[in-house]
């Protein structure tokens, strides 16, 4: 066999497939929106919230999982004029700026957020949750383990849109006309977070559990408290003084 | 600098092969889909050009897929159909001709093999015979560790953590803020490592090479040496880019020829019709009479 043959036999394999897959309409660049399913266990059948995809909008995570959209927009502290059916999971990591090394809010925040808010088997590892998000499930009616509080409070952080992200809000966030500020947003806005700390906890992902009792399980294994601690909506002021902040700082 | 061009060995002064304009093919292909996948995020985009992810056009994607496909029915995450149909497409071309999807379509090996040329230039015949042999020997099997490992993690985790070291997502979304400094830092010791060695991320490293390579124990079309008409003058071990010794081999089957052709009487081989791709005959045995007659 010649190369030019060989050239050839490549090249017609390679697009003649993909044309004839084409055809058949098998050829799919981009996923099909619909996430994997729980194959055992309690929620065997329902959609699998670890499958949600960085390029799901939050329009499409409501729908999937049945969460109002109202709800993602305050748990991830996003301007209240945030078009759901054009923002992305993964547009919060670029839109919001990290708070420290190796701790961002993504698609993965939003993947444990929405378990823990439809009570669906997860299990947790080191995923950081905005501070309005952990407030929210908390808030809910549900008697959460010590454990599962314990892990929210150590992943607690507070976010706030960085400078970069500002100038590419409008393309990040396709905005509807009114503009309305946000009050709560503002206050976090406004916070100064210099510290953090992290928190290793890995969770044992729950068989079967009552209906209230939350099907997450939490262990924590190790704690690793580093000098610079993180400024939750319990930390008090004199904490903050205690961990070197001046009172102007504050 | 242009004394250094004047004397440019011969390698670079030949003429370019067809492999070489589907390489060059390729290369631009991947690169422009990968720009236009960027351009669109930004709103605008080049018409009548797929914007598929690098991922979606990574026939690897479909093997790492694979367990998740057949356990939870879906693709892991970043992945789509389009590479499981790539990767069926690649592998039937490679139980026909070995791994030419290395050879002729991997942008990746490509840019090694652009970036070879200026280390054959520089370090002439000493270019990619660096590594002593015995040390290659052992190095090669390096890529089946890599090869198992990244399959394992993988199906594990449901993720694709190769992409985070992967250079081939890193060639073509380095302006991209999606692209890890991991990735980066291998493209660049690969980048590096090709003035010296010819396609080292190929040779000892590549996860899906090493998957390929199999093929060439099965393939149908196979690169023969014609021991009747060679000179034995070892030209096609010379210039194998995978330091194969074909002058030592009536039939290639080693797991890391890519099929270049660079061994054949078509390219380098002197001889014409010695070193050739072809139709590896059919091993049937001849049913033995007294079974036939039980």
């Amino acid at each position: 066999m010649k190369q030019k043959t060989l050239a050839l036999l490549t090249l017609g394999i390679i697009f003649g497939g993909i044309f004839l897959t084409m055809i058949v309409g098998a050829w799919t660049t981009e996923n099909t929106k619909t996430p994997a399913r729980y194959t055992t266990g309690s929620a065997e059948g329902e959609y699998n919230p670890e499958d949600i995809r960085g390029s799901y909008t939050l329009g499409e995570v409501s729908t999937l999982f049945d969460i109002p959209t109202e709800v993602l927009i305050k748990a991830f502290n996003l301007p209240l004029d945030t078009n759901p059916d054009t923002f992305k999971t993964k547009d919060l990591e670029s839109l919001y700026s990290i708070v420290a090394e190796d701790i961002e809010v993504g698609n993965e925040s939003v993947q444990v957020f929405v378990a823990l808010y439809n009570d669906l088997p997860m299990v947790l590892t080191d995923t950081y949750l905005p501070t309005q998000a952990v407030e929210l499930l908390l808030s809910l009616d549900r008697s959460w383990s010590q454990e599962t509080i314990d892990y929210l409070n150590a992943h607690s952080v507070i976010v706030t849109i960085s400078e970069d992200s500002e100038s590419d809000k409008d393309s990040a966030l396709a905005t509807n006309e009114s503009k309305e500020p946000d009050a709560e947003s503002t206050e976090t806005n406004n916070t100064t977070n210099n510290s953090t700390s992290t928190t290793t906890s890995t969770a044992q992902e729950a068989t079967t559990a009552p209906k209230t009792e939350p099907k997450t399980e939490v262990t924590t294994e190790t704690t690793t408290e580093h000098k610079e601690p993180l400024i939750k909506g319990t930390t008090t002021f004199q904490q903050l003084l205690d961990a070197g902040i001046e009172k102007a700082q504050i | 600098m242009s004394k250094l061009f004047k004397n440019q060995p011969k390698t670079l002064q030949k003429k370019l092969s067809i492999r070489h304009y589907v390489q060059f093919f390729f290369f631009a292909l991947i690169g422009l889909i990968a720009i236009n996948h960027t351009l669109v995020e930004t709103g605008a985009g080049i018409p009548f050009l797929s914007d598929a992810s690098l991922h979606a056009l990574c026939p690897f994607g479909g093997v790492v897929t694979l367990y998740n496909l057949a356990t939870l029915g879906t693709f892991i995450q970043k992945i789509h159909m389009s590479s499981s149909i790539l990767m069926i497409l690649i592998f039937i071309l490679a139980i026909l001709v070995g791994p030419v999807f290395c050879s002729f379509v991997c942008p990746l090996g490509s840019f090694q093999e652009f970036l070879g040329k200026i280390g054959k230039t520089l370090f002439k015949k000493r270019y990619n015979h660096f590594i002593p042999q015995k040390v290659h020997d052992v190095l090669k099997y390096l890529r089946y560790v890599v090869l198992i490992l990244v399959v394992y993690v993988t199906a594990k985790s449901g993720y694709l953590m190769f992409a985070d070291i992967d250079p081939y997502n890193a060639l073509f979304s380095f302006w991209s803020d999606e692209v890890s400094v991991k990735a980066l830092i291998v493209l660049g010791i690969t980048a590096i490592l090709s003035l010296f060695v010819e396609r080292p991320w190929c040779k000892y490293a590549c996860p899906y090479g090493a998957l390929l390579g199999l093929s060439n124990k099965v393939r149908i079309f196979k690169i023969k040496r014609v021991e009747a008409t060679c000179v034995s003058c070892n030209k096609c071990t010379t210039v194998c880019p995978m330091n194969i010794d074909v002058a030592n081999k009536t039939t290639v089957t080693d797991l890391q020829c890519i099929s270049c052709m660079a061994c054949t009487s078509e390219e380098s081989c002197p001889v014409p019709e010695t070193v050739t791709l072809t139709l590896e005959p059919l091993n049937i045995k001849k049913p033995v009479s007294a079974n036939l007659n039980q």
